[in-house]
């Protein structure tokens, strides 16, 4: 009983002193938590070789490039051809070159291999694929030192990146598209990047999206990213289950700017629900959720909506009267429906006839190209003092017509623009940087958007057209500013003789490859490979019918026939006419 | 030797109540209500001795008050309960506490691992410096401002990572050796799972380290291999959510000890106000007030008692007036008696002078009848004489007739008055008296020297022939007197009655001088009315010893019983010296 009563008391007294104790109690042997849940993607890898004991200069420098296509591997093999410096450092995606064969190797010196290869395409820091004129090719010399006695890559040439086969850059590359944002019309303006395959493409897009606006679309397009705007890890990771990309952002200020916000959003959304797998996004401001009802999983309520351009009808020029038809149909047969709409007759003297969306505004330029012929809803008007050698206008979404040509005092070439609502408005020239005095533009196409220009640009006497793109400058009321400088598109196509925009990323061009007698028709996305359609004999014109996010090509031949797609690279011969003018292009 | 004292001032139980006979107090000397004066208290001493009185005062106080003892042990075991309760509920909520964050912990650790290594495995780059910054920009992120506001991280190589460490070791709110070298070897052991400590914590913006709930888990990094992500979530708000209820405890613990003394004092109060009535009541009704009654309330338990207590005071007041009656009816009929004897036995006696002085004319039977007449009515005299005497003590009509007399003249007059006798049964008395200067007593000298006469012709008689002696003894407040003889004795029940009215030693014993068995009785009465003593020792064969002790002064009565040995030795007094005694002012003045 006496024990007892000790042991009692102790009791009371120990419970007494623990609850005395003012602090928490603690427990400092380590013991099993949760299970930690994290299982590695079961992503298809790739069994590249690993570098041979005792490999040459040569064999080390061989094998590296041909295991280049496993850089986005968790094992990355390629690094174990890199002595571990130059392993620490090695960025691959800063630059990609696509080879068109095989390179060659051969030892330099001691510790140098040289390598030659012939290359089709690069990829640029911004992710743009580039195609180069045939028969480029690229010779470097790799560095090599020896470590633990075997040979390693201790040096690269300058701006290595990556060297890919074509087949390992469709492997390891995908175009991806990453938008912009016209703020006055509320759509998306696309743009295309060649981005990385694998776990890090989320981070990469959303990086793309993040970075300043390239040079070409300064001041033409808007987004949201423009700022100290970045991502707060990166990483932009996507949930296994619900497939919800997050992406973290930080930036001065950021959180402050609702419409930047909303921009950033609506862009970084757009451009991630465009990829396999990604079902959702989360948008977080220094980890809160912007989107209190949950993460973005579709692309309706962005606040900004794609440009699906889409004719439903087309004018036929026949001599000097118009005639509807449907472009859509192989035969391009005339619209019965549209007796309603009232179309001007336009003598012979005139060419190049473009027609507003709702055909109620034309416009047209004498064959001397001096004069801009105008109509709208009855009205017509000539206007004969813009300037000389003016090409066929457009019209943009902006509710303007464009048309450029020589200025009569010389110079380079220009471009004006004019009120499409008002036929006797004042044409205001606006000078594109970067052409010569000596240069003509043939032809200058407004994007659907609203953004960019798409030139065509040769020398005086018409010979190498060129395919150039620019943005559009334009001030807070839409009105233009100016016209950026302008990047080449599709090196590879020489004589372009004209070009056209069938969607907002792909463009429909008339040229010659080099070595080529014949006009062909092309598609060229823009960032991406060109793809020639079918041969015509005698063509002169490939034309676009958009039809949403496709089109459909027409061309027009020098017999005054226009043809229309068969099969994939056919052509139906549909019916005779001087010019077939899509409205709104 | 047995020392029997018997205190000189009897119960007056029976008598009228002391506060309603002012005037009677002044004729006797019942126990005053007195402002003592006791010799002063020494204090300091050992610390045993301290200590001891502390005890004993402690004690005191205990035994004191059943409020006192109710309130304190309901004080103490309400607090000691409260305490106990509240250090179990303090542990419960600690731990519940530190559970909660660990269980929270850990989800949260599970959640943050697992989007880390979604973050890490989705970046684009897999160099060292992008590696780097993606893995310091995660850790960045995941890590709480500060320590209140959440948790922080430290992200290091695993101990079994083999690549080398391509990231470095990067910590955010603590130091990488924060860490818990076991934890680490835990998660080397048991990569599979979360591994949690509970430690305290140094943080980086904090001096003082904080408990904190720390979870490693796993996770690998591109190209640089195993790492350990080791979460710590200070529980800065548990301890502050403790904190709270600490002194929410503490309030409370002070709350519950006023509630439980309160309620002690409010319950003790209920039962002990009635008691202290019946107490109160108590005293009044010994004191003679025997009307006093308790309140009656309500038919609880206190109500019954109540009851019970009057029905109690009712039956003694009943019995006591009963007695009273008696006894003033005996009193009555002894005075009555003695005075109306008084008067035949005048004429008795002066037939019987006549037939006394006759005498030698009548035949010798007769002459002898006629002095043995007279002799009875002496003795028939003396007895009625003492009769009245005790029948004036007993109806309190006895007075004082104080005078400042000298002790030693009446002692010297008494013994005069027995050396007849004593030299007739060959007795020696020797008086023993102080040196110096007579010895003026204020007294009533007849009451005294009565006393004294009664003393001596018991030792005389009782004395076997030995030799009697008389010892004075005095002081400045008081004088003794010692008779003592060396006579057959007393055992201990004789000296508890040998101051009962009638009571004889051995009653076939011959009668020397005709007593009549009243003498120590009143001699008793006559020490009492002068605030005095009179006590008796004595043993078997060894003889008595009476002492007369009286305080010299009016001003002073003797409180208490004088000692036969002294208090600090325990060795018997000597006669020639005036026991220790407790001097009392008496309050009353008295007619002299």
């Amino acid at each position: 009983m006496k024990g007892s009563g000790a042991l009692c008391a102790s009791a009371a007294v120990a419970v007494l002193l623990a609850g005395c104790s003012s602090t928490l109690p603690t427990d400092p042997v380590p013991r099993a938590g949760l299970p930690v849940e994290v299982q590695p993607r079961e992503d298809v890898t790739r069994v590249l070789p690993a570098p041979r004991a005792n490999a040459s200069a040569v064999d080390i420098v061989r094998g590296f490039l041909r295991t280049n296509v496993g850089f986005a591997e968790d094992d990355d093999v390629a690094r174990e051809y890199l002595t571990p410096a130059l392993a620490s450092e090695w960025v691959p995606t800063s630059s990609v070159l696509v080879l068109e064969g095989n390179p060659v190797v051969t030892p330099a010196d001691s510790g140098r291999v040289q390598v030659s290869a012939p290359i089709s395409a690069q990829i640029d820091a911004f992710g743009r694929l580039v195609e180069l004129p045939s028969g480029t090719t690229v010779t470097e010399t790799f560095e090599l030192s020896p470590v633990d006695g075997q040979w390693r890559i201790s040096g690269f040439p300058e701006g290595f990146g990556l060297w890919l086969s074509r087949t390992d850059l469709d492997q390891a590359f995908r175009p991806r598209k990453i938008v912009y944002l016209n703020r006055e019309l509320g759509v998306f303006v696309p743009d295309v990047r060649w981005l990385a395959e694998g776990e890090g493409l989320p981070t990469s897009l959303a990086r793309a999206q993040l970075v300043d606006v390239p040079p070409y679309l300064e001041g033409a397009v808007d987004t949201g990213a423009a700022g100290e705007g970045r991502l707060t890890v990166a990483a932009v990771p996507v949930d296994a289950e619900t497939r919800v990309a997050t992406v973290n952002l930080q930036g001065a200020g950021l959180s402050e700017d609702p419409v930047r916000v909303r921009e950033l959003r609506a862009q970084l959304s757009k451009a991630l629900l465009g990829v396999d797998g990604i079902q959702g996004v989360d948008l977080r401001l220094a980890g809160r959720s912007v989107d209190d009802s949950g993460p973005v999983t579709t692309q309706s309520d962005l606040g900004f909506r794609d440009v699906e351009p889409r004719a439903d009808r087309a004018l036929l020029r026949v001599q000097d009267t118009f005639v509807v038809v449907d472009p859509h149909v192989y035969d391009l047969r005339d619209v019965q429906a549209t007796s309603a709409v009232e179309l001007p007759t336009l003598g012979p003297s005139w060419t190049g006839v473009a027609a507003s969306a709702d055909l109620q505004s034309l416009a047209a330029v004498s064959v001397d190209g001096t004069k801009l012929w105008r109509w709208r809803s009855g009205r017509e008007d000539v206007n004969p003092g813009i300037g000389d050698e003016l090409v066929p206008p457009s019209f943009d979404p902006h509710g303007l017509l464009w048309v450029a040509g020589a200025a009569r005092g010389g110079g380079a070439p220009r471009v004006w623009y004019v009120d499409a609502d008002d036929v006797g408005a004042v044409a205001r020239p606006l000078d594109v940087p970067d052409l010569r005095d000596d240069d003509r533009i043939r032809s200058f196409r407004v994007s659907q958007d609203g953004t960019r220009a798409l030139m065509v640009v040769t020398d005086a006497d018409g010979a190498a057209g060129r395919l150039l793109l620019a943005g559009i400058v334009r001030d807070a009321d839409g009105s233009p500013t100016g016209i950026d400088a302008p990047i080449e598109v599709a090196p590879t196509l020489t004589g372009v003789v004209s070009a056209r925009w069938a969607t907002t990323t792909e463009l429909i061009v008339t040229a010659r490859r080099e070595g080529e007698e014949m006009l062909g028709g092309y598609r060229v996305p823009l960032g991406g490979w060109v793809r020639p359609l079918g041969v015509q004999e005698g063509l002169s014109e490939v034309l676009a019918v958009p039809d949403g996010d496709t089109y459909t090509p027409i061309a027009r031949t020098a017999d005054g026939r226009f043809h229309t797609t068969e099969g994939t690279t056919g052509w139906y011969d549909a019916r005779n006419g001087d010019e077939l003018v899509i409205p709104g292009a | 030797m047995v020392s029997v004292t018997r205190p000189a001032i009897p119960e007056r139980l029976g008598g009228e109540p002391a506060a309603h006979a002012p005037d009677q107090l002044n004729a006797t000397a019942g126990r005053p209500d007195l402002a003592r004066t006791r010799p002063e208290v020494t204090r300091g001493g050992p610390p045993t001795l301290r200590a001891g009185r502390l005890a004993t005062a402690f004690l005191d106080w205990w035994h004191s008050s059943m409020r006192v003892r109710v309130i304190t042990i309901t004080l103490v075991l309400g607090l000691a309960f409260g305490l106990l309760l509240g250090s179990l509920l303090y542990q419960q909520i600690a731990n519940g506490l530190v559970a909660q964050a660990v269980d929270s912990a850990q989800r949260d650790a599970a959640q943050q691992v697992a989007l880390a290594q979604e973050a890490i495995d989705s970046i684009d780059r897999r160099d060292d410096a992008a590696l780097t910054v993606a893995a310091h920009d995660l850790v960045l992120s995941m890590a709480g401002t500060n320590a209140e506001l959440g948790r922080q991280v430290v992200l290091s190589p695993a101990l079994d990572n083999e690549r080398g460490g391509i990231v470095p070791a990067i910590a955010v709110g603590v130091s990488d050796d924060a860490v818990p070298a076991g934890l680490r070897e835990a998660l080397a052991a048991g990569p599979e799972d979360q591994q949690v400590v509970v430690v305290p914590v140094r943080m980086v913006d904090r001096e003082e380290p904080v408990t904190s709930v720390v979870v490693g888990s796993r996770m690998s990094l591109l190209r640089a291999g195993a790492y350990d992500l080791v979460l710590v979530y200070p529980m800065v708000r548990e301890q502050e959510t403790l904190d709270l209820v600490r002194g929410l405890f503490v309030a409370a613990g002070m709350g519950l000890g006023i509630l439980v003394g309160g309620l002690g004092w409010l319950a003790t109060r209920l039962v002990t106000r009635p008691l202290e009535r019946a107490a109160v009541v108590s005293r009044q009704l010994a004191a003679g007030h025997l009307d006093e009654r308790l309140p009656v309330q309500g038919s609880d338990e206190l109500a019954q008692l109540a009851t019970s207590f009057n029905t109690m005071a009712d039956s003694i007041q009943l019995r006591i007036r009963e007695l009273r009656s008696l006894s003033q009816l005996q009193q009555r009929f002894v005075s009555d008696v003695s005075h109306e004897l008084r008067t035949p036995l005048t004429t008795i006696r002066m037939a019987g002078e006549v037939l006394h002085a006759g005498r030698d004319d009548f035949p010798e039977p007769m002459a002898r009848s006629a002095e043995l007449l007279q002799q009875e009515l002496d003795r028939f005299e003396e007895l009625l004489t003492e009769l009245l005497e005790i029948s004036r003590f007993d109806s309190g009509a006895v007075t004082l007739e104080r005078h400042r007399e000298d002790m030693v003249r009446v002692v010297r007059s008494a013994v005069d008055g027995v050396q007849a006798l004593a030299r007739s049964l060959g007795t020696d008395v020797v008086v023993r008296l102080p040196d110096g200067d007579p010895l003026p007593t204020a007294m009533d000298g007849r009451r005294v020297a009565r006393v004294l006469r009664n003393l001596l012709a018991n030792a005389v008689e009782h004395g076997e022939h030995r030799p009697v002696t008389v010892t004075v003894a005095a002081t400045a407040e008081a004088v003794s007197v010692c008779v003592r003889d060396r006579g057959i004795g007393m055992d201990e029940a004789q000296q508890e009655r040998v101051f009962d009215r009638f009571w004889r030693a051995d009653p076939s014993r011959q009668r020397t001088t005709g007593g009549t068995g009243l003498g120590l009785a009143i001699a008793v009465e006559d020490a009492r009315v002068h605030g005095g003593w009179l006590q008796v020792s004595s043993a078997p064969g060894e003889g008595s010893c009476f002492r007369l002790v009286l305080p010299r002064n009016e001003a002073y009565v003797i409180a208490e019983a004088p000692p036969w040995r002294d208090p600090s030795s325990g060795a018997p007094l000597p006669d020639d010296e005036v026991p220790p005694l407790v001097l009392a002012l008496a309050n009353r003045k008295e007619t002299s």
